[in-house]
This record gives C-alpha cells, sequence and structure tokens, in this order.
C-alpha cells in the first residue's frame, strides 16, 4: 500500500501523460507566499572560524585583527592585516567587530561560570566551540547539552520554509584521514530530551542538486523531468520501506528512523513540488559544476605545497555562499550555517594569503612564520564572510532592499588571543580577547563598529544577532545582550 | 495480509540449541521479509498476534541480552559494502557524514540523520549505478544477461539475487513483482532496458535496510523487548564484525537454509570467514582505531611502512602463526622496510623492500614500539606525555580516569625554560590535581625517550640539558622503561586481556557506552578465555558463539 499518492503511481493513473501534483503548502515556493503575506522574512547565518585570532607567544608583535581603538570600524580598522577583506568586498562599514571578549576559566574564583571553560577538555574539543555554538557550559568533550543559535533560529524563523535549515561546512576533510568527526559539525538540534548532531553539506553539488530539487525550469525537457520522476519514485520506495520497517524497531530506533523517513519525504516532497518561483530576485541555483578535487593529507608533512591540506576552499566557499544567497532569495530557507573550517583545522595555508606552506593549526602555534602569515589565515576567514555579507547585501528583493538588509549574520573564532592557564600568555589557545564580527541591518543592529566586548561572553554576540532577527528568548545560559551592538 | 502471516507461523522451523528456536522458513512464505512474520503492530487478532508463538518449544531466553540499535553503515562500511557488492570504488565517500573516532567508528548512539546524509546516499547510489551500467565487466558480474536485454525473466533473478546480497535477506515476491511492474515499465517507457537495472541498484543503495542494520527478529515471550534475532539478522551481525561489510551468498545460503540456530553452526560459518582476507583487514582495522592509529600524524611512504609494520605483526600473531594475542606486545621481532629501519636505527632487513628482523639490544618489543602506536600524544612538534598516558591508561588498559573536581584551580603557570618532566611536576603540586596526573604523567614519561616519530632520543627537542630518563609506571602493576618493557609488563597483566575483551565488545556491538548487563557479558567472555594468554580468534569466537549473540533488546525512550 503506498503510503501517499506517489508521481510514479500518479503518472500510471494518467497514462504518464501529465505531470501536474498538487502543490502543498508548505512546498510552495515561499518567495511568492511571503509576498503574499506583505512581508519580506527575516534571515540568519552563523559562521564559524576554527582558528584563534592570534598566534602563539608572540606578545610584542601587535594584533592582526584586533584594532587598538573602538569606535568607527573604517577608520580604527583600516591598517588591520585581517579586517582587509572587508575594505576589499566593500562591506566595512556592513560589518561591526565585537571585541575584548571572554569564555571565562572555569575554575576561576567565581566558580564554573556560565558557558566557561572546563581546563580538563582539549581546548579545541569542546571548552570554546561549544560555549559559542550552544551558549552552554562544556562539560563533556565535543557534547552539545543545548542545540546551536542557528537551530534555535528556525523555530523563530523558518518553521514553515521548504528547507528548515542549510548547514554546510567549505572544509571538506579533516587532512589527517578523516573527514570532520565532531569537528566538522557546528549545527544541533533537539530531538526530544537529546540534542543531535546535523551534518553538514561538504558538497556544493550535493547542495545544489538538494536545493535545485525545488526547482523545475519552465523549458525543462521531459528527459529531465522523467529523471526528477525516477528520483522521486525511488525516495518514495525508500520511505515505503523506512515505514514498514517502524513496527519492528524499539522506540529509539523508531525515532531515528523517523527522522529518516522525514529527510527522504522532504526531498521526494521537494522534487514533487513541481516550478519554483523563479522570478524577482530569485533566480533559482546556478550549476555549480563538479566539487574541486580533494587535497591531499598534511599528516607527517613539514613542508606542504599546494596540493596538500587544500580542495579549493576557495571555490568550494564561493559555491557555498551562492547557494546560501539563492536559498535566501528564493526564500528556500531562512537560516544557514557555514562552517569555514573544521575545529582544530589542519587546512594548508599554501593558497592562502601570501601563501604559506604549512597547515593553519601550527601557524597558529609555532613561532617560525612571520606575523603575516597569521593575519592572513584570520584574513581568510574573514574574507568569506565579506563575502557572504557582500553577495547578500547585493542582492535586491522585491521591494528594492537588499537580503542583508532583512539578515543577520555572526562570525565566531575558535580562540582569542590572550593568557592561558596551560600555554602562559598570548596564547592561542587562550579564552581571553576572543572577537565576533556581526554583519545585518536587521533589528537595529550597528554596522561598521569596533565594539569594546567588556569581557562579556561571545555567545552575548551572537544572542544579540539572534534577537536582532527575531528570537525572543535566551542563548543557553545567555539572556544579556552586548552594550552597543543594537540600537 | 492475515493469511500470508499465518501461512508464515505454520512454516516456523524449531531448532535446539542456546538461542536458536524460531525460524522462518522464507520458502514458506516469500511476500513477507524476516522479522515481519510475527509481532507486527497491523496484526489483529491471528496467531501471530502472540509473539510467543511455538514458546513451548523454544529454548529458554538468555538472562543476559544486551541492549542494540539500529545501526548505520559507517563510512568505510559503506563503501566497502558497495565495492563488496558491485565492485564500484566510492572513493571514501567523503559526502557521507562523518564517523568519530570514540574510539571506534561505530558506535551507533552517536550516528544522526540529517538532509545531507539522505542527498549523500541519493548522489552516491547514482554513481554506483551509472558506474555499473557504464562497465560491461561489472554489469556482467551482477546482472545475468546483457544490458540490451533485460527482459523480466533477466530482471527478476537480478533482483532477488543482488537484492538478497544488497538488503541482507531474501526479497519477497511482492517487491520483486511491484519493482518489476514499475522498473521495466519505465524503462520501456525511456528505450533503454538498462534503466530498469540502473533504477534497482538505486533504490537498493538507498534502501534503509541496506543503509541500516536491523535487529529483525522475534519478539520473546518473557520480555516484550527482547528480540530473537532471525538468521539474516545473525549473518548480518557475524559479517559486519568479521569483515566489516555485508554476509556473502555462503552465508545468506546459511541463513536461508537455517544453519545459523546454534552457536555451532555459528562457530563453522565465523572459522570459514576468519580465513578469509577480509578477516584480517577488520582485525587489523580494530587494532588500528584501539590503539589510536587508525588517524596518524605520520604521513607519506614512512607512515605506510609503520602500517605495514604492525599490520604484518597482527596478521602473524592472529592469522599466520596463530599465536597468543599477547605476543603482540612481547614479540622480539618486527616488520620493516630499509626506510623504517633507519628510522628506528635497527638492523637493516634482508629484502629491502620489507622483512622480519630481530629488534637486538635496541630496547623495543612488540606493538608498543611501532611508530604507529608511539604516533600517539603528538602535540606541537612534540609528544605530550598526558595524552600518552592518557591512550594508555583510558584507551589500552581501560583504567577509568575521572574528570577533575568542579572548581579545580588553573594549573600552575607556564615556566619558561623548564624541562618538560620538571613543568608536569607542577601539575603535582596542587592536590586536585595531583592524583590523575601523577598516573598520566607517569605513564607517559615511560615512553618519552621516543619521539612521536618512534624515534629514540636522549633529551627534549632542542634542549640537551634537559636529559630523558624514561622511567614510568603502571599503578599497581610495576615500573618500566620505555615501550618495550611496558609491553611486556602489561602482557602478563590482567589489565590488558579485561581491557581487550571490554573493547573488543564494545567494537562489536557498536556502542563506547556501556552498562551493567555488557560489564556482565564481558567477564563471561573473559572467564571463558581463562587466565593467562589466548588466542584472538577464540575471543572472537567466545563472543559470536555466547547465547546472547542471537538476541538483541530494543533500546526504549523512557
Amino acid at each position: 500500500m503506498p503510503r501517499s499518492l506517489s508521481r510514479r503511481s500518479f503518472l500510471a493513473g494518467t497514462g504518464g501523460a501529465a505531470l501536474c501534483l498538487p502543490l502543498l503548502e508548505s512546498m510552495m515556493p515561499r518567495a511568492a507566499r511571503a509576498r503574499g503575506d506583505g512581508g519580506i522574512p527575516t534571515r540568519y547565518v552563523f559562521c564559524y572560524a576554527g582558528t584563534s585570532s592570534g598566534r602563539y607567544r608572540t606578545p610584542d608583535e601587535g594584533e592582526v585583527l584586533v584594532p587598538d581603538a573602538y569606535g568607527d570600524l573604517a577608520t580604527t580598522g583600516a591598517a588591520m592585516h585581517s579586517l582587509q577583506p572587508l575594505f576589499e568586498e566593500g562591506v566595512a562599514s556592513d560589518v561591526s567587530l565585537v571585541s575584548n571578549l571572554l569564555i571565562p576559566w572555569g575554575g576561576s574564583e567565581s566558580g564554573l561560570a556560565p558557558g566557561g571553560r572546563l581546563s580538563s577538555l582539549d581546548f579545541h574539543f569542546g571548552p570554546t566551540v561549544t560555549p559559542q555554538l550552544s551558549g552552554m557550559k562544556a562539560i563533556v568533550k565535543a557534547r552539545m547539552d543545548g542545540p546551536s543559535s542557528d537551530q534555535i533560529m528556525v523555530d523563530a524563523l523558518a518553521a514553515d520554509t521548504v528547507v528548515p535549515s542549510l548547514s554546510q561546512r567549505v572544509q571538506p576533510i579533516d587532512y589527517m584521514g578523516g573527514n570532520g568527526g565532531s569537528a566538522g559539525r557546528i549545527s544541533f538540534r533537539r530531538d526530544g530530551d537529546s540534542i543531535s548532531p546535523i551534518d553538514p553539506f561538504v558538497s556544493p553539488r550535493d547542495t545544489f542538486e538538494y536545493l535545485n530539487s525545488v526547482f523545475l525550469p519552465p523549458d525543462a525537457s521531459p528527459e529531465m523531468i522523467a529523471a526528477i520522476e525516477r528520483r522521486a519514485s525511488v525516495l518514495d520506495e525508500v520511505g515505503g520501506a523506512a515505514q514498514s520497517l517502524m513496527a519492528r524497531l524499539g522506540s529509539a530506533d523508531r525515532q531515528r528512523l523517523e527522522r529518516h523517513l522525514h529527510e527522504v519525504e522532504l526531498l521526494e516532497a521537494q522534487l514533487r513540488s513541481g516550478a519554483g518561483d523563479i522570478s524577482g530576485a530569485c533566480i533559482g541555483p546556478m550549476d555549480p559544476g563538479e566539487d574541486p578535487a580533494l587535497g591531499g593529507q598534511v599528516a607527517g608533512v613539514d613542508q606542504l605545497d599546494g596540493s596538500l591540506g587544500w580542495s579549493d576552499e576557495d571555490t568550494r566557499a564561493m559555491r557555498q555562499i551562492e547557494l546560501i544567497r539563492m536559498a535566501f532569495s528564493c526564500d528556500v530557507t531562512r537560516v544557514a550555517a557555514l562552517q569555514l573550517t573544521n575545529w582544530k583545522s589542519w587546512m594548508g595555508a599554501s593558497n592562502i594569503g601570501g601563501g604559506w606552506d604549512i597547515d593553519i593549526h601550527e601557524i597558529g602555534h609555532t613561532g617560525a612564520m612571520p606575523k603575516e602569515a597569521m593575519g592572513d589565515v584570520v584574513g581568510w576567514h574573514v574574507g568569506q564572510f565579506a563575502k557572504l555579507v557582500r553577495a547578500l547585501k547585493e542582492t535586491p528583493e522585491w521591494d528594492g532592499s537588499s537580503l542583508l538588509d532583512h539578515t543577520a549574520l555572526v562570525l565566531c573564532f575558535e580562540g582569542g588571543h590572550g593568557e592561558d592557564p596551560l600555554d602562559g600568555g598570548y596564547s592561542t589557545h587562550s579564552t581571553q580577547n576572543m572577537s565576533v564580527l556581526v554583519a545585518g541591518n536587521v533589528g537595529g543592529l550597528v554596522a561598521g563598529q569596533h565594539i569594546d566586548g567588556q569581557e562579556r561572553h561571545p555567545a552575548e554576540a551572537t544572542l544579540t544577532a539572534m534577537r536582532a532577527a527575531g528570537h525572543g528568548g535566551d542563548f543557553g545560559d545567555f539572556s544579556s545582550e552586548i552594550a552597543g551592538l543594537r540600537g | 495480509m492475515t493469511d500470508a502471516r499465518s501461512f508464515a507461523a505454520a512454516g516456523l522451523l524449531l531448532f535446539a540449541g542456546c538461542y536458536s528456536g524460531v525460524e522462518v522458513d522464507a520458502a514458506a512464505d516469500s511476500t513477507l521479509p524476516p522479522g515481519q512474520s510475527g509481532g507486527d503492530s497491523e496484526g489483529s487478532g491471528d496467531d501471530d498476534s502472540d509473539p510467543s508463538g511455538g514458546q513451548a518449544d523454544e529454548p529458554e531466553v538468555p538472562q543476559l541480552v544486551a541492549r542494540s540499535g539500529m545501526r548505520r553503515l559507517t563510512r568505510i562500511e559503506f563503501v566497502d559494502t558497495v565495492a563488496d557488492l558491485t565492485g564500484v570504488a566510492l572513493d571514501g565517500a567523503t559526502s557521507l557524514p562523518s564517523d568519530d573516532l570514540l574510539p571506534f567508528d561505530n558506535d551507533y548512539t552517536v550516528q544522526a540523520e540529517s538532509a545531507s546524509l539522505i542527498v549523500a546516499v541519493e548522489s552516491l547510489a547514482t554513481e554506483v549505478a551509472d558506474a555499473v551500467v557504464g562497465d560491461p565487466a561489472r554489469w556482467a558480474a551482477i546482472v545475468p544477461c546483457a544490458a540490451d536485454a533485460v527482459d523480466e525473466a533477466c530482471f527478476d533473478s537480478f533482483v532477488r539475487t543482488f537484492g538478497r546480497r544488497a538488503l541482507r535477506r531474501p526479497i519477497t515476491d511482492d517487491e520483486a513483482t511491484r519493482w518489476a511492474d514499475w522498473m521495466l515499465a519505465e524503462a520501456e517507457a525511456a528505450g533503454d532496458p538498462s534503466l530498469a537495472v540502473a533504477t534497482a541498484l538505486r533504490l537498493f543503495i538507498q534502501h534503509p535496510e541496506f543503509l541500516y542494520r536491523i535487529d529483525s527478529g522475534e519478539q520473546t515471550a518473557d520480555d516484550a523487548d527482547v528480540v530473537r534475532l532471525d538468521d539474516w539478522a545473525v549473518a548480518s551481525r557475524l559479517s559486519f564484525l568479521l569483515w566489516g561489510v555485508g554476509p556473502d551468498d555462503a552465508l545468506l545460503d546459511a541463513a536461508e537454509q537455517g544453519r545459523l540456530g546454534t552457536p555451532d553452526d555459528v562457530e563453522v560459518e565465523a572459522l570459514r570467514m576468519l580465513a578469509d582476507d577480509r578477516a584480517k583487514e577488520r582485525v587489523q582495522r580494530f587494532h588500528a582505531m584501539w590503539m589510536g592509529y587508525e588517524v596518524m600524524a605520520i604521513g607519506g611512504d614512512l607512515g605506510e611502512s609503520m602500517r605495514a609494520e604492525t599490520g604484518a605483526l597482527i596478521n602473524r600473531i592472529v592469522f599466520d602463526e596463530e599465536r597468543p594475542w599477547q605476543e603482540l606486545f612481547r614479540s622480539t621481532e618486527t616488520f620493516v622496510d630499509d626506510a623504517l629501519a633507519e628510522h628506528y636505527g635497527i638492523e637493516a632487513p634482508t629484502n629491502p623492500a620489507g622483512d622480519w628482523v630481530d629488534y637486538g639490544e635496541s630496547g623495543r618489543a612488540g606493538v608498543l614500539s611501532h611508530g604507529t602506536f608511539l604516533s600517539n600524544g603528538f602535540k606541537d612538534g612534540d609528544t605530550s606525555p598526558i595524552v600518552r598516558g592518557q591512550v594508555i591508561s583510558t584507551m589500552l588498559l581501560c583504567l577509568e580516569v575521572p574528570e577533575p573536581p568542579p572548581n579545580v584551580p588553573p594549573p600552575p603557570p607556564h615556566e619558561e625554560g623548564a624541562c618538560k618532566i620538571d613543568e608536569a611536576a607542577a601539575h603535582l603540586t596542587q592536590a586536585s590535581c595531583a592524583g590523575c596526573h601523577a598516573m598520566l604523567d607517569t605513564l607517559g614519561f615511560g615512553l618519552e625517550n621516543y619521539d612521536e616519530f618512534g624515534q629514540w632520543r636522549a633529551h627534549d627537542v632542542g634542549r640537551p640539558e634537559c636529559e630523558i630518563a624514561g622511567d614510568g609506571e603502571v599503578p599497581g602493576v610495576g615500573p618500566f622503561n620505555g615501550p618495550g618493557e611496558l609491553g611486556l609488563l602489561i602482557a602478563d597483566s590482567e589489565l590488558l586481556n579485561a581491557c581487550l575483551a571490554k573493547q573488543a565488545y564494545r567494537f562489536a556491538v557498536g556502542r563506547t557506552e556501556l552498562d551493567e548487563v555488557d560489564a556482565a557479558l564481558i567477564d563471561r567472555t573473559r572467564e571463558a578465555l581463562g587466565e593467562g594468554d589466548f588466542e584472538f580468534k577464540q575471543l572472537l569466537l567466545q563472543h559470536v558463539t555466547d547465547p546472547a549473540f542471537g538476541f538483541a533488546r530494543h533500546t526504549e525512550i523512557d
């Protein structure tokens, strides 16, 4: 017994001559619906950089990211190496930098601070990442005890979009023999009483196919329609098989399979939804072509070359940014997460800035490379963020405003640059002097400023952006916003 | 449906033995997949509404049944199984979700389902189908007719034969008929007979019973959460444990003929499978994940030589010479090529490409002296004795290292110029740190004469004034100096044997967190193996012939 009216059944019933399934309201092109409602939806993007903002034990060389003075970022940040991409992309006046943020050491005299860092955990797998993603303490290595900000924002912004959220990772593999593990995830959702990771798309090609399934070009050939139909039919059968297994499973397994089934049905429904709303700002996805080749491992290699530790992340990022822009402009989704690099990233830096034949984790630690290398690493991440901001800024909404006028964006870094009890002063493992970049002309967010974070937690900068985009609650352990970040 | 299930109930075959009993005669009802003959929620009062059907003659359900869950194929299992089925190499399939090494990559409790998984699997399924259709040799290996001659008979044969291997259970008549009606018509409409096979391949690779391992079987009468596995599920458990891929036709034949119903039956198949090269790869990978070198900070030719060295020792001890597993830690010989011998500073092999050489007076012995194991603790261009101590204590010996208490004070500030061992000693000045660090540091510093590449050294990196003593101690066991002595020390210790049993159990059940039932099952295995040395194969055989192997306890959400 079919679970639903499959397109296969439908076609069989019509002799295969028609391709016209009724659209579910929830699968309708969003932009049209949003316009029908008379408003433009608000969006949210969380970005993550798997690097600290300064390098190891370099007390006298100055910062690469954080200007000495607060105030107008175009003025104060003009000489900062890692902020140059903001100027190059023309978005220095659209982005604010919140610095002097602090994730307190868990063993401070005041006890375990909210979102605090526990000393027992490896720096890279919990102490700084977990609090920034979820606003909650890192209790167990690499475990999240709350949903990530993007998933919280799904509830606020995207409950009825075709794709509730789009999580992508630019760095496709970890270059040490694996493909990411926990270090390759930044999105976590609440499933009942548990927190489940959301594995990101790492292939722009896959993401394109996923998003493209919403759209059927008006001039689609019969072959293209038939191919889509075959995909949908297989998914329908897969869904039916999953459904028939349910009765044989315990409740925990059922919950997992239901999630699997939900995602299968979502993709099938996208395929069956027929033509998307390709009009106005929504121009549908451009075929990105094949993914760039994966780079070689950096394990045990003292000196890299352009082929090791590098999978053309520049091109991958460009394509993924374009996919976000498209998904927002067509209102396929309103929430995105973009992990630029893994936690503790070993991406090679041969193709970054001046070209440094060493991986970016080692650049943070070794004193053998010049300061410019660290500046290039941080700047590369800022640059991707700037390109995203620019893409949204240059994409008009139907009323003449831009996507950026309706989006809040955040970029967090894995670490700051300051004292660390385990490593000493000016450590790349420090959680002092942390920084967050915030952009978007929504909810009163202040743009183009360098703002003193006054040793508040970086999660509060994220919360400020979340509230600007419409979130009405707290963020994990945090309920306060950063002073001066919202007007 | 009711008739069909009644028919299935009539086809029950009863076997004597610890966990055999209810077996569905697949030939008696080919409209239902295994596991759907009883306890079906769609049932409504027929014979199968009593899940204990035939219980009077069933053997007793074991008191100890471990909780189990649906296990998605790991990325490597997915790739290897696809290659095993079709000959198509998916080149890593990096678009599939990552698998955390905890230390094993198959912990089903941390697997998650996301849109990216669905899309990646769909994409890979298309890649597989295209590769088969586009390669006459691959096509001929799995499809019993030419690509332009796919008729009803050919297609039926293909879906039943290939589908049985892909889904690890027989294809029902309903499925075969439905798929044929659909796919052959679609292919005919497209004017491309091969399309039917391509569509079937895409379905099989995306099918939940390919992607997930499901504990199919019958509910037991005593405990509704406990399932007596059918032979198909037993075959899958066996195959993924021993080979890391789905069952071959011989194993599926055994399942179909009800020849996996007793421990003796299972042992017969397990012994056959352990003689296959796939078992060697699987056992090597178990050790690589357990001992922390699956992902190694040493690449290139040297890294490959090190992996070959450890692999050769495991093969020699476990398979070729079938010596006690503990000899892995005592071996006085190692397999090296010229480059690795020079790297270690030991005698060059007779064959420059690789041969066994004696460690001589180098102080090395066994697997812990290999670069693979010694790469553990690589940190910032040096070793971390603390990390090495953690690896030895928590992974190799399964010792509990408690988390620091809340409000632990920050450690003493970093002191420029201090030798590593002096800096580490500062941890011991703080009472709240001293307990754990005394153990971790002492273990780790016992290997400190060997750097992160496995080379011997006399002092800290670039610090001749900081001579390394290399003394360590295993708590409650004894002192050692260097990896050779550590290996000899723990090989004779119950700690190592007990930890192996625990880690092998984790690997087998695909779960890191263990409960009291698991602990009791592990104890039972240990007792069965007896004191002292044992063969690794014995351990595996003990696990798969334990009465609990044929059962699963569903995990319920409170």
